[in-house]
């Protein structure tokens, strides 16, 4: 299973995005600043935008979903069961997840953003894809939540997961790390040495670095690890 | 065309004279592919086809109903191409620039953000459609009536709730009307020359030939 970029371009407006690479099997990070072109490489990926050069090949991959930024995209029912069940997965396991036990017959419109992108999310996970694209997953989802959603993205059991996101405050554990500079997405590699080449990594594991330590990952529990062997 | 004001001027004596004769409407056709737009169109393979089709369908119908469907047809197909072209032609900013410049920092202001505003707002419906689109087609569903439907009530509280966010925005900024602008204007000579010519259509659809010629004497 791969997917291959190579020397893409994609234009839109004055802004520019080039890259190339292969993403292998494995959760991937492309982290970049707002306005970077995240959300252009997620579409371009998905195949809703087609690059002016170069081209994609996805080998092995018969199935994608993508996860979009706005979680309001996603709707095409009236209640939120009708919405799960649109989505083809089992509703009460969808509403358990998403803390919306009791809601079903709920507008999904009447749920705020938040509420939203856990149901959206949860019956994201539920399927079983190849090729999983998550624009944006962590946006207005509270710190139990996030840390919840990533315990629950590395429960995915194979496939490629590619995470976009500018955020920096939660992570599921990461096997390839990519960045997005100045319109050109530049592979850093695997951990623990990628967080070393990440230029604006979260400043509690560039507090770690600058202190001679680096974590293995990104998780929490990596990074509480790193923190003990300062203390040491 | 880069100054606003001469692109407005030239959107509006182009449409009236499209509007106010056939003869008005070939020449302002003929001055849209003096402007180089032909290229520019057929990039809006869908835009052309829905309006091909629209404009077709009701020449047809005026036709077989004792009108003219072909000036019809005529008239509405300039009318459409000058509106596309200023659109295209359209450049953040512009619209503030252009009231403020008419209309003063007051009414000219608080007209020229809400028409800034309606324009970016054209922008966001394209995009919002397309990615409502990708989401239906995700769950296996095929884009339709159907779905149309489905889409349409998301559309408005996308922008209900944009707008909404828009106007506290707006609020917590302290805005409550007007503000200061200094509109800086761009133009060339052939901006200069493709705006008396659009004015000169506008007039000879407005001015009969024969009267014309009469005046002359």
């Amino acid at each position: 299973m791969q997917l291959r970029l190579d020397c893409i371009r994609c234009e839109r407006g004055r802004f520019s995005l080039r890259g190339s690479g292969t993403f292998e099997e494995g959760v991937h990070l492309v982290w970049g600043p707002v306005g970077s072109g995240k959300s252009s490489l997620a579409f371009l990926i998905a195949g809703t935008l087609v690059p002016s050069e170069g081209s994609i090949s996805r080998q092995g991959i018969d199935s994608l979903l993508m996860s979009m930024q706005f979680p309001e995209y996603h709707l095409t029912a009236n209640t939120v069961e009708q919405e799960i069940k649109l989505w083809g997965v089992d509703v009460d396991r969808v509403l358990t997840v998403a803390s919306l036990l009791g809601r079903e017959r709920d507008d999904p419109l009447s749920l705020s953003r938040g509420e939203l992108k856990q149901l959206e999310l949860a019956c994201i996970l539920q399927k079983k894809v190849d090729l999983l694209l998550l624009d944006e997953p962590f946006g207005s989802l509270d710190c139990i939540n996030r840390h919840e959603f990533c315990s629950r993205l590395e429960g995915r059991a194979k496939g490629i997961t590619i995470i976009f996101t500018h955020d920096h405050s939660a992570f599921p554990r990461i096997d390839y790390f990519w960045e997005l500079r100045e319109g050109f997405l530049t592979f850093l590699g695997t951990p623990p040495n990628a967080l070393v080449q990440w230029s604006s990594p979260p400043p509690y594991i560039k507090y770690l670095i600058q202190r001679g330590v680096i974590p293995k990952n990104v998780r929490f529990d990596d990074v509480m690890e790193a923190q003990c062997k300062i203390r040491d | 065309m880069q100054d606003t004001r001469l692109k407005v001027i030239s959107t509006v004596a182009l449409s009236i004279g499209a509007y106010l004769s056939v003869v008005g409407a070939l020449f302002a056709i003929a001055w849209w592919f003096a402007n180089g737009r032909l290229a520019k169109f057929m990039t809006y393979p869908r835009l052309t086809g829905l309006y091909t089709v629209i404009i077709i369908i009701v020449a047809i119908l005026i036709q077989f109903s004792g009108g003219s469907g072909i000036f019809y047809a005529i008239k509405l197909t300039a009318i459409v191409l000058i509106a596309i072209w200023a659109y295209d032609e359209y450049r953040s900013g512009e619209m503030l620039n252009f009231f403020v410049w008419g209309l003063g920092r007051d009414l000219g202001f608080d007209i020229g953000l809400i028409a800034e505003m309606s324009m970016q707002t054209l922008t966001t419906i394209r995009e919002d459609i397309d990615h409502i689109r990708y989401a239906i087609t995700l769950k296996g569903m095929r884009w339709g009536w159907r779905s149309i439907g489905l889409a349409m009530p998301i559309l408005l509280h996308a922008l209900l709730q944009r707008s909404e966010e828009q106007a506290k925005i707006l609020a917590v900024r302290g805005y409550r009307h007007g503000g200061n602008l200094c509109p800086i204007f761009i133009f060339t000579s052939y901006d200069i020359l493709a705006t008396i010519c659009a004015i000169c259509i506008a007039c000879s659809a407005a001015i009969p030939p024969g009267e014309f010629f009469i005046l002359l004497h």
